[in-house]
C-alpha cells in the first residue's frame, strides 16, 4: 500500500530497465559510472519525487526514442503519448548501418494493448477471409518479447498520478550526475539507484529519459517535447484483429514485408 | 526584541507531572524517554511583532524556546534545527501555513524535541509537518545517523497537501494528539521508519485522505488510539516495506478508533487497494481491539502480506463490524498461500469473514490453522480527484490556552496510554 512511485516505477518494471548503463543519446552529459554524482539536496530529491506528477499534470507530450538493439540496427520510434490514460501513437522506422530509415509503420498501445498498423498485405489477407478494413494487429502488450513494448511501456510509466515521496528518494542510491544548459535551458541529470537516467528540465518535466532493456545491452533514449494535452485515436474493432486469430498469416506478412 | 518570559520553572513543573502520570500509568508497553528539559530561562518569540516570520523566529531561538504566532497566513516553508522548540499557534484555524500548491513543506523538523502545536497547514506538495530523523546538516540524507528524538505534533489541522499531513519519520518518542489530516494525496497520519518508535497517534481523525493512518516499517511500541478514520479509501494501514529502512512493522496496537466509510472516491487514488478499513500488510505482533468497523465496502479488517513479508503473530479481538463488503479478512492478494495458524480471529462482533467462520479457521490461542490459498474478488479502485478538489474540512478545537500556556518541548513522551480502559467506541 505504500507508494515510492519513481523508484517502484522501473524496479517493477525491471525487465525494461534493470542494469542501466547510464549512458547514451548525443546529448548525454558527462559520462557516468556507478561513482559519478552527489547525494541529493532536499531541494533537488523534490524535483525527482515531482517529475512524473509534472508528465500527469501536463497530460501528454511528442517524443523520439531511440533502441539499439543490434550493433547496426537501430529503432526509432516519434510520436505522442497521453499520459492520462497510459496510452499512446507513434511511427516505427528501422535504420540498418548507416542507410536510410525504413518506412514508417504505425503503432498505437493502450495500458494493455499494442496495435501495429501498415503491415503490407494485411488488408487484402483480411477481405480474402471476410474482413474487409481491417488495418491493424492487436496483441496484448509483452515487454519481455518485443523491445518496442519495452520502449512504449517506458514511455507510459515516465507520469504518475501522485508526487513520488522526496525523503525515500533521497535516502535511496539516486544522485545528481550534475547540471548542463542545452537550448538556453537549465538541465538537472539525476540516475536513479536502478540507473535510469533522467533530464529534467526548469520546469520540472522530463526532457530526456536513459535507460537500457534488461540483460539485453539495448540502450533506449527518449526525449520528450511539447508538453500538453494529445488526444489517441485507438483503432476501432472493425479495423483491427487480434493477433492470436491470425498467428500464421502474421509471421508470414512480416516476413515477406 | 524577543519578549522573555521565565517559563523555565513551569516547564519543569510540567514536565514531572508528564513523568509522574507515566509512572502512574496502566501501561501499554510503553517505554521512557530519557529526554530532559533545556536548562535556564526560555524566549517566547512572537511572530510577527518579534520576528517578521516563522523562519526568521526560528533561526533565532534557542534550545527550549517557544515560537509563538498571531492570526495570519504564513506562506513559508520553516525548517527548524533547533532542540525541545515549540512552535505554536495562538489559533488553530486562523494560524495557517499555506503552501499554495508549489512550496514542499509546511515545517520540517530536523532536530530532537521539537512540539508543534495549534495551527493548519495546508496546501503543501510533499507534507504540511515532517518530522526527518535522516536529515543531515548540509541538506543531504543519512539513513544511518540517530533518530529524531522526542517529537509532538498537536491541535494540528492539515489539508490537501500531497503526500503526508503529519509525518514521523525515522523519529523516536512522540505522539500526534488532536490532528486533524483531509486530503492528503497520500496518508493524513504516517509514521514510518522507527525501531522502537515509541509512539501514540489520540484523540485524532483523518478524513478524506488516500489512507487515513499510514505506518510502514513502524514498529516497538505504536498505539493507535481514540481516534477516527473515516472516508478515506482505506482507514488504517500497517504494513512493511523493502522501500523503507527498520523492516519490519511490529508491536502495534490499534484500539478504540472508529473506522467507518472507507470507500470515498472522492480523494487522492491509491495504488490499488480500496474500500479497506483497517489492514495489516506484512506487519508482525499487531493487535486490532475494541475499534467500531462499520460500512467499508471491501473488508472491515483484513490481514495479508506484502511484497515479500508474512503477516504473523496479528490479534483481531473484541471489534465490532458491521455493513462492510466482508467484515473480517485473511487472505493472500499476490502470493498464493498465506499461513492462517500465525494470525487469529477472537471475540469479534461480525456478520461475514472470508474465510468463512474465520474465527474457528484461525482461532486465537491454537497456534496453528489451514493455509489459505484463495482469495475474494475486491473491486478495483475507482479514479480519484486531486489534492486541491476536495473539500476543506470544518473548523476544529484549538488548544486550550494556547497564548498562555508555557512552552512544551517535547520531552517524556509518548504519552502512557491505559489500554484496559479502552472500550469500543459509540
Amino acid at each position: 500500500m505504500t507508494r515510492r512511485r519513481l523508484v517502484s516505477t522501473f524496479v517493477s518494471a525491471a525487465v525494461i530497465v534493470a542494469g542501466l548503463t547510464g549512458c547514451g543519446g548525443s546529448t548525454s552529459p558527462t559520462p557516468s559510472t556507478s561513482t559519478d554524482g552527489t547525494p541529493l539536496t532536499s531541494d533537488q530529491a523534490t524535483v525527482l519525487a515531482r517529475t512524473l506528477y509534472r508528465s500527469y499534470e501536463e497530460r501528454g507530450a511528442t517524443f523520439q526514442a531511440t533502441a539499439q538493439i543490434e550493433a547496426d540496427v537501430r529503432l526509432v520510434m516519434s510520436g505522442r503519448v497521453n499520459f492520462r490514460a497510459s496510452s499512446g501513437q507513434m511511427l516505427l522506422q528501422v535504420a540498418r548501418g548507416g542507410g536510410p530509415l525504413s518506412a514508417g509503420r504505425d503503432v498505437v498501445w493502450t495500458k494493455r494493448a499494442v496495435f501495429e498498423g501498415d503491415i503490407p498485405g494485411l488488408e487484402a489477407a483480411m477481405a480474402k477471409r471476410g474482413r474487409p478494413g481491417v488495418r491493424w494487429v492487436e496483441r496484448p502488450v509483452d515487454v519481455k518479447a518485443s523491445p518496442v513494448d519495452a520502449v512504449v511501456s517506458m514511455i507510459t510509466r515516465l507520469a504518475s498520478t501522485r508526487p513520488d515521496n522526496p525523503i525515500l528518494i533521497q535516502q535511496d542510491d539516486n544522485v545528481l550526475l550534475g547540471s548542463q544548459t542545452r537550448d538556453g535551458e537549465t538541465l538537472q541529470t539525476f540516475r536513479l539507484a536502478n540507473r535510469l537516467v533522467l533530464d529534467i528540465g526548469a520546469d520540472g518535466t522530463i526532457r530526456q529519459a536513459r535507460a537500457e532493456l534488461a540483460g539485453a545491452n539495448v540502450p533506449i533514449t527518449v526525449t520528450l517535447s511539447s508538453y500538453g494535452p494529445q488526444q489517441i485515436v485507438v483503432p476501432p474493432a472493425a479495423a483491427r484483429v487480434k493477433l492470436s486469430s491470425i498467428r500464421g498469416l502474421y509471421r508470414q506478412l512480416i516476413a515477406d514485408a | 526584541m524577543p519578549s522573555r518570559l521565565k517559563w523555565a520553572r513551569l516547564a519543569a513543573l510540567a514536565l514531572a507531572g508528564a513523568v509522574a502520570l507515566f509512572a502512574a500509568g496502566c501501561g501499554s508497553g510503553g517505554s521512557s524517554s530519557t529526554s530532559t528539559a533545556a536548562p535556564g530561562p526560555s524566549t517566547t518569540i512572537h511572530v510577527p511583532a518579534d520576528a517578521p516570520t516563522v523562519q526568521a523566529a526560528v533561526d533565532q531561538s534557542k534550545p527550549g524556546d517557544m515560537v509563538l504566532i498571531a492570526k495570519g497566513i504564513y506562506r513559508e516553508a520553516v525548517m527548524v534545527r533547533t532542540p525541545r522548540l515549540t512552535i505554536r499557534g495562538e489559533d488553530r484555524n486562523n494560524v495557517i501555513f499555506d503552501g499554495d500548491f508549489t512550496l514542499s513543506d509546511g515545517i520540517v523538523v530536523a532536530t530532537d524535541g521539537v512540539s508543534v502545536e495549534n495551527l493548519t497547514l495546508r496546501n503543501y506538495l510533499n507534507n504540511g509537518l515532517i518530522f526527518n530523523g535522516i536529515l543531515t546538516p548540509d541538506g543531504t540524507a543519512d539513513p544511518a545517523q540517530k533518530p529524531i528524538d522526542g517529537w509532538r505534533g498537536r491541535y494540528l489541522t492539515a489539508i490537501n497537501n500531497g503526500l503526508y499531513g503529519v509525518y514521523a519519520f525515522s523519529s523516536q518518542n512522540g505522539v500526534f494528539e488532536h490532528v486533524y489530516a483531509s486530503g492528503s494525496g497520500d496518508s493524513g497520519i504516517y509514521i514510518g521508519q522507527c525501531q522502537p518508535c515509541n509512539a501514540v497517534v489520540t484523540d485524532s481523525a483523518a478524513v478524506s485522505n488516500t489512507i487515513g493512518y499510514e505506518g510502514t516499517n513502524s514498529g516497538g511500541n505504536v498505539v493507535l488510539v481514540r481516534s477516527v478514520y473515516n472516508r478515506n479509501r482505506i482507514g488504517i494501514a500497517i504494513n512493511s516495506s523493502h522501500m523503507e529502512r527498520a523492516v519490519a512493522s511490529s508491536d502495534v496496537v490499534v484500539a478504540g478508533n472508529t473506522v467507518n466509510d472507507n470507500d470515498n472516491p472522492v480523494t487522492p487514488e491509491g495504488d490499488g487497494a480500496f474500500g479497506f478499513g483497517i489492514a495489516i500488510g506484512g506487519a508482525e505482533h499487531v493487535t486490532i481491539s475494541k475499534n467500531r468497523v462499520r460500512g467499508n465496502r471491501g473488508v472491515g479488517i483484513v490481514i495479508t502480506e506484502q511484497e515479500t513479508f508474512l503477516p504473523a503473530n496479528n490479534r483481531v479481538t473484541e471489534n465490532v463490524l458491521s455493513d462492510n463488503g466482508i467484515d473480517l479478512g485473511l487472505f493472500p492478494t499476490r502470493m498464493s498461500t498465506l499461513p492462517a495458524g500465525a494470525n487469529c480471529f477472537a471475540d469479534n462482533r461480525f456478520t461475514s469473514s472470508f474465510p468463512t467462520a474465520i474465527e474457528a479457521a484461525a482461532p486465537c490461542g491454537s497456534g496453528d490453522g489451514p493455509a489459505i490459498t484463495t482469495r475474494p474478488r475486491i473491486a478495483p479502485q475507482p479514479p480519484g480527484v486531486t489534492m486541491n478538489e476536495i473539500p476543506h474540512p470544518p473548523r476544529q478545537r484549538s488548544m486550550p490556552g494556547a497564548g498562555t500556556q508555557p512552552p512544551s518541548p517535547a520531552v517524556g513522551l509518548p504519552p502512557t496510554i491505559d489500554l484496559a480502559r479502552i472500550g469500543v467506541p459509540k
